[in-house]
């Protein structure tokens, strides 16, 4: 078994076509079915994911990836606005992605001295802060990476040209060579 | 006093749930002044670290040096929460 997950393996046409789709400048809504536009309706489709998978870990760890996107990106959502969930059932795939302002400019505000999109992903995965200084905030992406190296779930997830595989207890943080407009998060269970 | 938070839901997720629940129990539930309070979380499907910290940080945050006792705690998702919100509370 490979150590860590590579999104270039999963030869799958959906996220292919998902990471071509955020990558662009610009764009308009991917698909309106994924699309959610406010928390509640990204709250109704993770109801339904639990009621099919009865997962607690699974259902929570996308909770948390998805409320980040809103409680960091309200109001200023780079062109399409909420965040895109689309579950591939057969595949035990989930793909989360936003166009928001992606987590080095949302860590940035507090730790201005932050190099590359790298270092930003190290810091958000691994340390108690949070873009949303003085609130107690930051342990939600912990928990995602805890969850991952301790249940048998896999996670790719990117920002800018940062990127971070989680699988099989190992963590990896890497530069890619293309850039994300937001961030994106894949997940095999 | 014992909680049953399942009562604020069975799917607990996001921090404006977190908070509006927590607002509610202080409004509605909790006493002035408190110094135990025991959250049973039995019940409860899902519970994710940002619903929880809302939640718990509002208890204690209102509560000086309050007790808190969590029961129930036997669900995946409620175990791994408390158990990284309190490692990193401590």
């Amino acid at each position: 078994m490979k150590s860590t997950m590579d999104i270039h393996e999963l030869k799958n046409e959906e996220v292919d076509s998902i990471l071509k789709w955020i990558q662009q400048e610009k764009v308009l809504v991917y698909d309106k079915s994924y699309q959610c536009e406010t928390r509640d309706v990204f709250k109704a489709k993770l109801d339904n994911f639990y009621a099919e998978t009865k997962d607690p870990l699974l259902t929570a760890v996308i909770g948390e990836i998805g409320n980040n996107s809103f409680d960091h990106n309200l109001g200023s959502w780079t062109d399409v606005v909420g965040l895109l969930l689309e579950v591939l059932s057969a595949e035990k795939l989930v793909i989360l992605a936003d166009r928001g302002q992606g987590i080095r400019a949302s860590l940035s505000r507090i730790i201005p001295e932050i190099k590359s999109d790298k270092e930003a992903l190290e810091i958000a995965f691994t340390k108690v802060i949070s873009g949303r200084s003085p609130e107690q905030r930051g342990n939600g992406l912990k928990f995602v990476s805890s969850a991952m190296q301790n249940n048998g779930f896999s996670l790719w997830f990117q920002s800018g040209t940062g990127a971070v595989s989680i699988s099989n207890k190992e963590i990896k943080f890497f530069e890619n060579s293309f850039n994300i407009k937001g961030c994106i998060a894949i997940i095999k269970y | 006093m014992k909680i049953e938070i399942k009562k604020f839901g069975k799917i607990l997720v996001s921090r404006p749930d977190g908070r509006e629940a927590f607002s509610s129990a202080k409004a509605y539930i909790f006493p002035k002044e408190m110094k135990e309070i025991t959250l049973d979380f039995d019940g409860v499907d899902v519970l994710a670290p940002s619903w929880a910290d809302e939640f718990i940080s509002g208890i204690k945050n209102n509560f000086k040096d309050i007790k808190i006792d969590f029961i129930n705690t036997d669900n995946q998702s409620v175990k791994a929460t408390l158990d990284i919100l309190l490692s990193l509370s401590n």
